[in-house]
């Protein structure tokens, strides 16, 4: 469980000012939800997903994973939570910091300083699922845009942590490769192999990516201002407007059929497949 | 102004493997200034390049690019002078900015060319109204205090300061929200109102549909296809693997079976909501 009480952070810009990016939220994300966050450029979103695994620390409430609360002054349960709570930025070239693929998978495995047998089989496994043998041996930065994004990802899953948050990975990927994101967070979250269930935060500016996830969560000048079903919330538009996010067309077109008496019973009625 | 590009190739000088892919192959079209253009193509197809190369920051291996009939790399070309008459916002263009407020920022481009200090600052103005941002508000502001989005619009105002007869924008949508997209929209329009055209390589159909008259397909460093945005529909049958309706398109022709006589005029999503609102009750 990801438990957020009473959470707040203010920051100090440049010029000093205070501004308070993450105001007094308190949630709970249960083991296997698959949550999608939006919000407006500068609502929390992104301060949000640091909260959760220690790349920042509120100022004031509490954050915990699981059992461990995430703190400055506890180096080894920051470790402890970074191993737990996996992040997929929105630039991979960020993240990469190995020569080639293979050592970029390992990378992480190798500061746990885990047996190397384990290692190879785990690293082999990724290269496998991701589809990325054939490019085991190049430069992260030789890859095509759509490789660098498995590559992300793959690095991050190795570690088999129980909770991925990715923070807008799909901004300025091409359809196909948005699809085939959207295929892996969909095939980690009914992946059952290990008994702990993924718990999947997918942060994103597309509305229609949260009809993948069962619960949607929007923020607004860092508060949570909906939090709901998606299939449920994205026929608010009046609301959703309000917080600058657009319905997907298929639930704007709804609404309006539906006013004009049109005989429809669900917005499922207006949606071919694939959902993307 | 008439830009050219006559069998063009590029590939990246890196030593080791060749890159997969965003080389130039042997690509030739012809634009005029005042055309609104959208680049299109996969992840690594080449439209970053091409841009890079229609301002001259990349040099082709072989073939020629010119503007009214000069090559840019000829020995007597101006390249400096070119940068200023074809303005390129890069990808994410705020990472860019440096300088401590917002008029700063956009009087650099401007002050670069040696222009007047009093045109400078008329010209920052109306860059600011161009963008939509009120300068009364923004001009003294810190770029720490700008929102994304707004720190977006500051960057393309400090390009349009510069009055480029053409613009080239990389992705000018990825990653903004929803009002952030509508300045974009709207800034691509008065651009046109203005009479002064662009290139806009983006995944965005929805945004290229409603600012471009004519789209670009690059594959593999590759041109695919050229065509006016009329044939949009038509070329998404012929290139099901680069275009594809977009969901709006989608939503139109499933509402036409169900009985709806939606107009061929409505492409967009903003259309389609207005028409939809203005649909008469159907009686039960």
């Amino acid at each position: 469980m990801l438990t957020f009480d009473d959470v707040t952070v203010v920051y100090k810009n440049v010029s000093g000012q205070a501004k308070t990016a993450i105001d007094g939220i308190s949630l709970r994300i249960r083991p296997g939800e698959f949550v999608t966050i939006m919000g407006a450029n500068g609502s929390g979103k992104t301060t949000f997903a640091r909260l959760c695994n220690g790349l920042i620390f509120s100022t004031s409430g509490s954050v915990c994973v699981d059992d461990v609360a995430v703190r400055p002054d506890d180096p080894k349960a920051i470790l402890e939570i970074r191993r737990r709570v996996g992040m997929v930025f929105q630039n991979p070239d960020h993240q990469f910091v190995s020569t080639t693929v293979e050592r970029e998978i390992a990378f992480g495995l190798e500061n746990l300083g885990m047996d190397r047998e384990v290692m190879r089989t785990r690293v082999a496994e990724m290269l496998e699922r991701f589809d990325l043998k054939s490019a085991r041996m190049k430069a992260p930065h030789q890859l095509s845009g759509g490789q660098k994004q498995r590559l992300a990802i793959a690095s991050v899953l190795v570690m088999r942590p129980r909770y991925l948050i990715f923070d807008e990975p799909a901004a300025v990927l091409d359809m196909r490769h948005r699809r085939a994101l959207m295929q892996a967070m969909l095939d980690l979250f009914h992946h059952t192999s290990t008994n702990t269930p993924h718990t999947l935060i997918n942060i994103t500016q597309h509305p229609e990516e949260a009809l993948f996830s069962n619960r949607l969560i929007i923020l607004h000048q860092g508060k949570i201002v909906l939090d709901g079903p998606p299939e449920k919330l994205l026929l608010q538009e009046d609301t959703l407007v309000r917080f600058d996010i657009r319905p997907p067309v298929e639930f704007s077109a709804f609404i309006r059929l539906k006013k004009n008496k049109f005989p429809l019973t669900s917005v499922d009625e207006l949606f071919l497949s694939p959902i993307l | 102004m008439r830009i050219t590009f006559q069998d063009v190739f590029y590939t990246y000088n890196i030593t080791g493997p060749a890159l997969p892919s965003a080389h130039i192959d042997g690509v030739s079209f012809s634009v005029d200034s005042r055309e609104t253009i959208g680049l299109v193509g996969a992840n690594g197809a080449g439209k970053t390049t091409l841009l890079q190369l229609i301002t001259g920051l990349e040099k082709p291996d072989r073939g020629q690019i010119t503007v009214d009939g000069a090559d840019i790399h000829g020995p007597d070309y101006e390249l400096s002078a070119l940068r200023s008459r074809i303005g390129l916002v890069f990808q994410s263009p705020e990472f860019q900015l440096f300088e401590p407020t917002v008029s700063e920022d956009i009087a650099f481009g401007p002050r670069n060319l040696g222009w007047a200090e009093e045109r400078v600052h008329r010209l920052v103005s109306s860059a600011l109204q161009a963008v939509g941002l009120d300068a009364a508000i923004f001009a003294g502001k810190s770029i720490y205090e700008l929102s994304e989005g707004e720190k977006r619009r500051v960057a393309i105002a400090g390009i349009l300061a510069m009055e480029p007869a053409f613009m080239l924008f990389d992705e000018p949508t990825a990653g903004l929200d929803d009002s952030g997209r509508q300045h974009i929209t709207a800034i691509l329009h008065g651009q046109k109102a203005a009479g002064k055209g662009y290139i806009v390589a983006s995944h965005d159909m929805e945004l290229l549909l409603e600012t471009v008259s004519r789209f670009i397909v690059l594959e593999n460093g590759r041109l695919l296809a050229d065509f006016p945005t009329g044939e949009f529909a038509q070329y998404c049958e012929k290139l099901p693997h680069i275009l594809e309706p977009t969901r709006c398109m989608r939503l139109v022709s499933l509402l036409r079976d169900k009985g709806i006589p939606i107009p061929d005029t409505v492409r967009t999503r903003d259309a389609l909501l207005d028409f939809l609102d203005d649909l008469t009750p159907q009686k039960k």
